[in-house]
């Protein structure tokens, strides 16, 4: 099995990569989406057509959102990009759909008060939301965000189904060439748990700073 | 000098203010009571532009209310909350501060001083430190007088002031109230405390349904 050590390391960084760089875009577009998609920020047309995309990417499994950009936007746009490139988008986006449920949530539990103490002392619209209900959200909505992060590792499993060599794949391909799915799956499942641990752990550590303002 | 004329605000088809018009005098404290849903509170609402779908003009000093951005109307007219809204992730001390840099134009060592003083005027300054969760009512009552107060608004409104204080707590917003008068400050203030109103109001007037029942002058 020692053999396999530098494949196992490759196949790590590439899922480090599809987590952080997924993770990261998943963020900005939940962020975005769920902002406008809250109800004291809504915008005529913009939010429902939000909704809608939000919908559509909840609704179908990712497994198959993959299928669709892999396979058949290629065909409709002409050119494939690559399959990292595919495999980023799609969870990004699939994951931004969830995380921006979580964030138009977080905003409609914010007191309605704290939105008429910001108007009352004169903040502008985008001065409420970046010093006064942005932070609360955030803090409301951390611990599910960080769940949804989890979720993301985990998710970055099935990027194998397009051809990406993450750590899954690798294990699939030493199983299979090995014939021992016992030391393969242990190590596999290692690996995620340890990702996923170093995030739990980075997760308190943040909860822990900000523990004494609420 | 606040005045307002023909004020009238509806929500769907319920009419809650029906053609208000009072001027409150600058300098002085006007309580406005009434029974619960008589539209006290929305009249604080509509005079601190919170609520702008209303019918009828809102003045200061011949400005018309409507008409001034959110920073010019905060520094007009200020409100402080029944239940204060202080922003639970800043310090009472940024509380006051922030609002001074982002709205009063204030840089971060003139907010830093002008709030230290706000606290010290309320007697505050040991909690500046301290988050709204760790605060007494009566504690947050008066940093939002102090937030409310550092935009120098010519115009203070209360909501419910001693609807969550004590009476030892009443007692002391009685007295900065009036030292606050004696700024000359126009405090309007809505209660359902008779006892607090006697003891602190110029002027009271009578809401019923919607409509301006009476005024009496008390002093």
């Amino acid at each position: 099995m020692t053999q396999y050590t530098t494949l196992f390391l490759k196949g790590t960084g590439m899922t480090l990569l599809l987590w952080v760089s997924c993770s990261l875009l998943s963020l900005m577009l939940g962020l975005f989406a769920g902002t406008l998609r809250s109800t004291q920020l809504r915008i005529p047309l913009i939010s429902p057509l939000l909704d809608g995309i939000t919908l559509l990417l909840r609704g179908i499994p990712l497994y198959s959102q993959l299928m669709i950009t892999y396979f058949a936007v290629p065909q409709l746009i002409g050119f494939a990009p690559s399959a990292l490139l595919t495999g980023i988008l799609t969870l990004g986006f699939c994951s931004g759909a969830y995380a921006s449920e979580l964030i138009r949530n977080g905003y409609n539990t914010i007191d309605k008060g704290q939105w008429l103490a910001a108007q009352a002392l004169g903040y502008a619209r985008w001065q409420q939301v970046r010093y006064i209900i942005g932070p609360q959200m955030l803090q409301k909505t951390f611990p599910a965000l960080v769940n949804e992060y989890l979720m993301v590792l985990k998710s970055t499993a099935l990027l194998g189904a397009i051809g990406i060599i993450e750590v899954t794949k690798i294990g699939t391909n030493v199983m299979y060439k090995t014939f021992q799915p016992i030391p393969v799956c242990l190590a596999v499942a290692a690996i995620y748990l340890i990702l996923a641990a170093l995030l739990t752990l980075f997760a308190n550590w943040i909860e822990r700073s900000y523990a004494c303002s609420q | 000098m606040l005045s307002v004329t023909n004020l009238t605000f509806k929500r769907g088809s319920q009419t809650i203010l029906d053609q208000v018009t009072y001027t409150f005098a600058p300098g002085t404290i006007t309580c406005i009571v009434g029974p619960s849903g008589s539209g006290k509170s929305t009249l604080l609402a509509c005079l601190t532009q919170l609520y702008t779908a209303y019918e009828g003009t809102i003045r200061s000093n011949d400005l018309v209310l409507s008409s001034l951005t959110a920073k010019e109307r905060a520094q007009t007219i200020g409100i402080v909350f029944q239940t204060w809204h202080l922003f639970p992730l800043l310090t009472a001390q940024e509380n006051v501060t922030q609002p001074l840099m982002l709205i009063g134009d204030f840089s971060k060592e003139q907010a830093r001083e002008k709030a230290a003083e706000l606290l010290r005027t309320f007697d505050m300054q040991d909690y500046a430190h301290s988050y709204s969760s760790q605060l007494s009512g009566g504690q947050q009552q008066r940093i939002a007088l102090a937030r409310a107060l550092g935009l120098k608004p010519k115009i203070l409104c209360l909501d419910e002031p001693t609807s969550a204080l004590d009476a030892g707590n009443s007692q002391l917003l009685i007295e900065e109230l009036k030292q606050l008068k004696q700024t000359g400050i126009t405090v309007i203030i809505t209660s359902h405390d008779r006892e607090f109103v006697a003891s602190v109001a110029d002027t009271v007037l009578e809401l019923e349904e919607g409509k301006l029942k009476s005024t009496s002058l008390k002093n």
